[in-house]
């Protein structure tokens, strides 16, 4: 392999890896924590996919370390309404990933973006407008894909089409993390550039007089904290 | 209220699979006309085209998609030049390192089929023509002694989800190092003649090769692919097509020597298109792997045997001759290819400016946004560089 083409595998392993670090550091996970997980899906995504039955196999980075992420999350979640909005987005993103397949044009030429982010931003804006959390939108990303995919494989075998799920085959590269972190990215944007447009108003949990009470502060219009 | 709206949303999500159509047909996507700015009709192509996409005419003429009308789908080309050809004294240099001679082949749109052979443009119940496409220029190349990783896997439906599906075929032949990777299709025009051929005085089908521009090895695609077609023109002029450079990326950027191979169209007699993919075996070989044109394991082994027989020189034709007197004029080109470097720019520039747009939008504005870059670069390497954060 020539020095360009290991310099250009290298480079792009290492922003894959940065991007995703930096991605699940916002979700309760410390540095380290974030850099082991992102350390697995590189390093699962290159160990050969699990057969589990026939023609279904299923990737360790691509899909199994993305879903004991969410898994961990989602029993984290802070409370029992989060739970339920990653729940749901997850449900939506899916059917979301599902109806994009099937409405949008066949070739990736007629699309107006590479379609891999486009469920990462759906996913990320369903997310946004059920809870705006980051964790209900990297669990919708991921399970929006992975459940989109499961379903696709039932749809086949229901009409008589060959089944082939290889379920984050691509590894690192699949649609299922790429999703992930697309949309807490999304997630994030939303989140910040709605703040400064509209001047957030930020409120915290206090104990005043033996009672907890919010305590609200508007912030000024664009000011920086 | 806003219970309502979400409960509408999460009904019509829901029912967006039902909404699947029933099966693909090829009328659903009429092609596209690519014409000059006289009106004079250049080819015919059944994928989306945009503003900006390129085209790599037969005779290695340049054109740039100046203007699309979606209603009539016709867009008009200006002529941007001549694209030069590769000398094959290049690619030998470039390709004499590889001593294991792998390919990787699989097929995106499982279902493509061709009516005359097949019966019907598109198989969903099983293996479809394009299938047989693949095989037969697999076992092409396995008489050249070049191993095919083959995946004949079904990425149905044939929607805009396929490429994803595929994509995970397309990482794992990529992961076993294949020196090029080829996704196997069909095109969709509804003219047969626009790709009848004849190599060798056999009738064949003409291939057609799809780079696409939106990934970021775009550049080493677009000069492999015409790496390909220099050695078609040269042992089988009328081969190769053409070259398509339109959006999308088709999986591509998974590996540099990644490239789309249309086999005729769905109205093509199949038996042309398997005729077609013994003369491809053989450009891919010499493009690739720097071969001997012609060049069969088998013929040679029947040929050495007789000539152990005969005591006469072992036969050198293969399974195909190269066509006497095919020009061997290719225009040198004596740098390196260099899309790999425009690659990494491309990554590197988005990367900073994306990481850049992301610390001004998240942090508030450009105030302190040196300390977020020290900060990040100590979090992203677990403390090693930069400022590690305040408890």
């Amino acid at each position: 392999m020539s020095l360009g083409r290991i310099l250009l595998l290298a480079v792009s392993v290492l922003v894959l890896f940065g991007v995703g670090q930096r991605v699940l550091d916002k979700m309760r996970l410390t540095d380290r924590q974030a850099l082991f997980f992102m350390a697995l899906i590189l390093v699962g995504g290159w160990i050969p996919s699990i057969p589990l039955s026939g023609s279904v196999r299923v990737n360790i980075g691509g899909a199994l370390v993305p879903l004991g992420l969410c898994i961990y999350l989602f029993v984290r979640a802070g409370t029992a309404r989060e739970r339920w909005r990653a729940g749901i987005a997850s449900a939506l993103a899916a059917a979301a990933v599902l109806g994009l397949g099937m409405l949008l044009p066949d070739e990736p030429e007629a699309m107006p973006f590479d379609i891999n982010y486009a469920y990462g931003l759906l996913a990320g804006a369903i997310a946004y407008v059920l809870g705006r959390s980051r964790i209900s939108s990297f669990i919708a990303g991921v399970m929006g894909v992975l459940l989109a995919d499961i379903a696709q494989a039932v749809l086949n075998a229901v009409n008589g089409v060959p089944v082939n799920l290889h379920l984050g085959g691509a590894g690192a590269l699949d649609a299922v993390v790429l999703s992930g972190l697309t949309a807490v990215l999304l997630s994030e944007l939303l989140g910040a550039l709605l703040e400064r447009i509209t001047g957030a108003v930020h409120a915290h949990a206090e104990i005043r007089g033996g009672q907890q009470v919010l305590v609200r502060t508007d912030r000024e219009r664009g000011k920086d904290e | 209220m806003t219970r309502k709206i979400l409960a509408a949303l999460l009904c019509l999500c829901a029912a967006l699979p039902l909404l699947a159509p029933a099966a693909r047909a090829e009328e659903a996507d009429p092609a596209w006309t690519l014409v000059t700015a006289d009106g004079e009709k250049v080819t015919s192509i059944a994928v989306e085209v945009t503003e900006g996409d390129e085209y790599i005419a037969g005779d290695n003429a340049l054109y740039r998609v100046t203007s699309v009308d979606a209603q009539t789908r016709q867009a008009v080309l200006q002529r941007a030049g001549e694209e030069p050809a590769v000398a094959q004294a290049l690619f030998g240099l470039t390709r004499t390192a590889k001593t294991q001679k792998v390919v990787g082949l699989y097929c995106t749109h499982s279902d493509e089929s061709y009516e005359d052979g097949d019966g019907a443009s598109s198989v969903e119940s099983g293996w479809a023509g394009i299938h047989d496409v693949a095989a037969t220029l697999k076992s092409w190349l396995e008489d050249k002694g070049v191993e095919v990783l083959f995946d004949t896997g079904s990425y149905l439906p044939h929607d805009a989800g396929a490429y994803r599906r595929s994509r995970s075929a397309a990482v794992e032949l990529a992961s076993q190092g294949p020196a090029a990777l080829f996704d196997v299709h069909r095109d969709g025009i509804p003219d047969a003649s626009e790709y009848e051929t004849e190599i060798n005085g056999e009738p064949a089908t003409m291939v057609r090769l799809l780079v696409g521009r939106s990934n970021p090895n775009s550049q080493e695609n677009r000069q492999f692919a015409v790496q390909l077609k220099s050695v078609a023109d040269e042992y089988y002029p009328g081969l190769v097509k053409d070259i398509f450079i339109g959006k999308g990326n088709y999986n591509q950027e998974i590996l540099p020597d990644s490239v789309l191979l249309e086999f005729g169209t769905h109205v093509s007699d199949k038996e042309q298109v398997l005729t077609s993919t013994k003369y491809m075996a053989d450009v891919i070989h010499i493009a690739v792997f720097g071969g001997e044109p012609g060049y069969s394991q088998k013929a040679q082994a029947e040929g050495g045997a007789a000539a152990e027989d005969e005591g006469a020189a072992p036969a050198p034709s293969g399974a195909v001759t190269p066509v006497p007197g095919a020009p061997q004029s290719a225009s040198t080109q004596t740098e390196e290819r260099s899309g790999v470097w425009t690659a990494l720019a491309w990554i590197v520039g988005l990367a900073v400016l994306g990481g850049l747009a992301f610390a001004v939008v998240s942090g508030g504005g450009f105030s302190g946004l040196s300390d977020r870059v020290r900060r990040f670069s100590s979090e992203v390497s677990g403390g090693l560089f930069g400022k590690k954060p305040k408890e």
